[in-house]
């Protein structure tokens, strides 16, 4: 029984490194999306300052969990979501509320699908 | 990262399962479980090896989870009969008591022309000779024949024979002294040097092969397609 002991703490590992992955994931997509549409709902407000404040704290977040990201999702998937988020800073510093409107709902949406990627379900694995 | 994983162990046992459907003829000389995952390993290694923009956990992981259930399955294999014979299945009787087994052959999908393409490979030519013929799990076919069939043996004939058979160590590799295999023959350098230059040979480099058998006997072959002395 002791020759079964490493093949199967090598699949709990990876089982468990991959749900936490996935978790990790989920809460770190839905932390910036709901930073995205505070962006977007203080351009409504015409409070730029709160914009550039937020978006810049976006681009902090999304920066610091970068390493994890790269060794953990397709580099496309996170070429694409890092123009969406410069696009957002762009409009931002320029005060255009169409195109914040419009960067954060992409960005959202990006964030969704990757998250939806990621989690663990019977649609995924099919 | 987590869909990977569960989709290499989804994959892992459909391809299992359909190599074991398929048969024993498609194997040739590994087992089920060892065919998938030479099949597999093979492409996981290569996709994140060529896209520099999948990250290495897409191949890392799949490989390590294929690897822990490959060892898991050959302990079960090993602990279990029963296991073994769903996992790599049973070997089949293609012929018997030199009659042939017409269903085995069916339920092998093995033809009647592989049959003997495959005993002709062996050396055998006429089908009565063969006693059995056994399809393995690996999809080797082993044959045996009729004493009567077979060559004699020295014992079958009653003689004496004096046993010439030694394994051969080798000392000088293309060159390299193999100091391991010197000692474990239980010589040093200065044997080995003073063998050398009985051949007129003054430096190892200078040496394709050289080696002795437990009987003493030594093959020296110089460099350069010459022949050396025996």
């Amino acid at each position: 029984m002791k020759q079964l002991l490493p093949p199967l703490l090598v699949l709990a590992l990876l089982a468990g490194i991959s749900a936490a992955n996935a978790r990790a994931l989920a809460q770190s997509t839905e932390a910036w999306a709901s930073l995205a549409e505070e962006a977007a709902v203080s351009a409504e407000a015409d409070d730029y300052d709160a914009v550039r404040e937020t978006v810049a704290s976006l681009g902090r977040a999304w920066e610091a969990r970068q390493t994890l990201l790269r060794v953990t999702v397709c580099h496309d998937t996170l070429d694409d979501l890092a123009l969406t988020l410069a696009s957002l800073h762009r409009a931002a510093a320029e005060e255009d509320i169409d195109a914040i409107r419009e960067s954060a709902a992409i960005f959202r949406l990006q964030l969704r699908l990757l998250r939806e990627a990621e989690a663990f379900s019977l649609r995924n694995i099919l | 990262m987590l869909t990977a994983f569960v989709r290499t162990i989804l994959l892992y046992f459909l391809i299992m399962l359909g190599l074991r459907l398929t048969g024993k003829r498609q194997l040739g000389e590994l087992e089920p479980t060892e065919l998938v995952l030479t099949m597999l390993l093979s492409d996981l290694a290569a996709v994140p090896m060529q896209d520099f923009g999948i990250p290495l956990a897409y191949g890392v992981v799949p490989i390590a989870t294929l690897l822990a259930l490959s060892t898991l399955l050959s302990y079960g294999c090993m602990r279990s009969v029963r296991l073994r014979r769903l996992v790599c299945g049973s070997p089949a009787t293609l012929i018997r008591e030199g009659v042939l087994q017409q269903d085995a052959l069916r339920a092998n999908r093995f033809t009647l022309d592989e049959l003997l393409e495959e005993l002709r490979s062996q050396g055998v030519t006429d089908l009565t000779e063969v006693k059995y013929a056994v399809l393995e799990t690996d999809g080797q076919l082993s044959v045996l024949r009729y004493p009567r069939a077979e060559p004699p043996t020295a014992a079958m004939l009653g003689l004496s024979v004096e046993d010439e058979l030694f394994l051969p160590h080798i000392l000088i590799n293309d060159g390299r002294v193999l100091r391991d295999a010197l000692a474990y023959c239980g010589h040093d350098g200065a044997w080995l040097t003073a063998r050398l230059r009985e051949r007129g040979i003054s430096d190892p480099r200078a040496v394709l092969l050289f080696s002795v058998t437990d009987a003493g006997q030594i093959l020296c072959i110089k460099k350069s397609g010459k022949e050396g002395t025996r």
